[in-house]
């Protein structure tokens, strides 16, 4: 049964941000209030999602090679991922690469205070750090070592590949510039301080600028009505690619560590790393796909695929609903070479390299772009027996001109996938719904 | 005017029971819960997260074992006058 009407559809599959801008043209300014706070953190489950799998990720790597093949992988990553924003630095672009690095942070929903600057230094205290500080904070290093091991030093593993980011940058641009440094009195927290060279004894940012540099759309935008001004539509037209830069920088540095444990450690072991990382990880999504219905199922599938950075389409169909992903916002748009630097980044170039072998981690195509594999993963664990809460149709995306295709079927529809599919993963049928996931 | 006093009182005594058990629940809490608190407090969203009190608190008290037990301790003396103040007052 069809759920909309073709209008009511369209409606449903707007952005956050574009009723924001609807209630304010409409004046009601109670409306875009609320919606400035769920659009304040829309990115929260991708953004919390993606660290937790980078660590997750990087403590199986410590498990499974020890400390040393840690170390260098994840120099060797942090290297490639920090070349770009070498090069600014290089030309003595120092404030662009302080304000490129503080709009990472920015997106991480931790407090930034800023420390002042002086003619050597600007520092800034992450109070707390959303990141690394927020993994220390949630106690995941004691509660669970095993997948958040420390290091020898006791050093957290998720600072350590922050330290390896500050460590490329500094040795790529020939300057000590970027450090972080844990507080002592604060668990969670961190001071981050960039030391001038090419700009020593000058004064980079005013308090506008610094405020400016800190504060988030919404936040400003709030800030705006609370002065009565209305002129915000700047501030909330597509919100949801305000964090881009820490989304792309995320998916970059897992499709970088899938390229060199494809090429050390072959296609085996890169499959058992995405089955105990990010396939348990969406267990959570079929809980929540367990609890909710569809209709509110479909309006947050919407809002994520927006803060995944998606340009879409939906239709309906009897059974599902299909978002036509023209590209999907993280492994469609590096397939297209448009993540974090457009052209900076693509697959045969650098570390980022495509899976030569077609099997089940790449829906039995070849070659196969190496940051999709974690889709065919998790179609495999729906199709045997986990709720169709994120089908995607691997043949659809086959080059990157191509859109991919993904599904969310209703609730109340049939276990029926199309044979393709099936064979795409490997297997001949699907299994019924574990009794777990009936509420 | 008794029977409001009474009633008060009584509401007081509550408040004090419960805060008494908050007191005695946070003064044993471990680290690791107050971790899973602050996981479960910060990915409720609704803006800016790190300002809400709830989460202030909590990361205030996360490695902070001794400021920990004295806000405890805080919460309990509190109840008990509450307490006190309540049974007078009924």
């Amino acid at each position: 049964m069809l759920l909309y009407t073709p209008e009511e559809l369209v409606s449903e599959s707007r952005s956050l941000s574009e009723m924001a801008v609807e209630a304010l043209e409409r004046g009601n300014l109670d409306e875009v209030r609320f919606l400035l706070g769920r659009m304040s953190v829309g990115h929260i489950e991708l953004y919390y999602g993606y660290l937790d799998w980078v660590t997750q990720m990087a403590g199986k790597i410590l498990r499974d090679f020890g400390e040393d093949y840690f170390e260098t992988t994840s120099g060797k990553i942090a290297r490639f991922l920090m070349a770009p924003y070498a090069e600014g630095l290089k030309e003595g672009n120092e404030k662009g690469a302080i304000a490129d690095i503080m709009t990472l942070w920015c997106h991480q929903l931790g407090k930034i205070d800023p420390l002042g600057e002086t003619g050597n230094e600007v520092a800034f205290s992450l109070a707390p750090c959303g990141s690394g500080g927020r993994l220390v904070l949630g106690a995941l290093y004691e509660i669970s070592p095993q997948k958040y091991p420390r290091l020898r030093d006791d050093k957290p593993l998720f600072c350590r590949i922050c330290q390896h980011l500050q460590g490329a940058l500094n040795e790529t641009s020939g300057k000590a510039f970027w450090s972080a440094v844990p507080d002592p009195k604060q668990k969670g927290f961190c001071r981050v301080r960039f030391s001038k060279h090419d700009t020593r004894g000058k004064f980079l940012f005013n308090a506008e600028e610094t405020s400016q540099l800190l504060t988030p759309r919404c936040t400003k935008a709030l800030q705006r009505l609370e002065n009565n001004r209305l002129d915000i539509q700047d501030l909330l037209r597509d919100q949801h690619t305000e964090w881009r830069p820490l989304h792309d920088l995320l998916n970059l540095w897992v499709t970088a560590l899938f390229s060199v444990v494809y090429e050390e450690q072959g296609t085996d072991y890169l499959s058992e790393l995405v089955w105990e990382t990010y396939v348990n990880m969406f267990d959570g999504t079929y809980r929540m796909y367990s609890m909710m219905d569809t209709r509110s199922l479909f309006r947050n599938l919407v809002r994520m695929w927006y803060y995944h950075q998606a340009t879409f389409r939906v239709t309906e169909e009897e059974d599902r609903f299909v978002f036509r992903l023209d590209p999907c916002g993280s492994g469609g748009r590096l397939y297209r070479a448009e993540a974090l630097i457009p052209g900076a980044f693509q697959y045969g170039k650098g570390m980022l390299c495509e899976i030569q072998e077609p099997g089940d981690i790449t829906f039995g195509r070849a070659p196969f772009p190496i940051y999709c594999i974690h889709c065919a993963a998790t179609n495999r664990d729906q199709y045997e027996g986990k709720p169709w809460a994120f089908i995607i149709d691997g043949e659809a995306m086959s080059d990157p001109s191509k859109p991919c295709i993904q599904y969310i079927y209703k609730k109340e529809a049939p276990r029926k996938a199309p044979p393709s599919h099936l064979t795409q993963v490997g297997l001949t049928e699907a299994k019924p719904l574990h009794k777990e996931y009936v509420i | 005017m008794s029977l409001l006093s009474q009633l008060v009182g009584t509401f007081f005594m509550f408040l004090g029971f419960i805060g008494i058990l908050l007191g005695f629940y946070l003064y044993r809490m471990k680290q690791e819960d107050l971790g899973k608190m602050y996981m479960s407090a910060t990915m409720m969203g609704g803006g800016e997260m790190s300002e809400t009190p709830m989460v202030r608190l909590l990361t205030q008290l996360r490695g902070n074992d001794s400021l920990k037990k004295q806000r405890a301790l805080q919460v309990l003396v509190g109840s008990i006058l509450l307490a006190v103040v309540g049974a007078w007052l009924a």
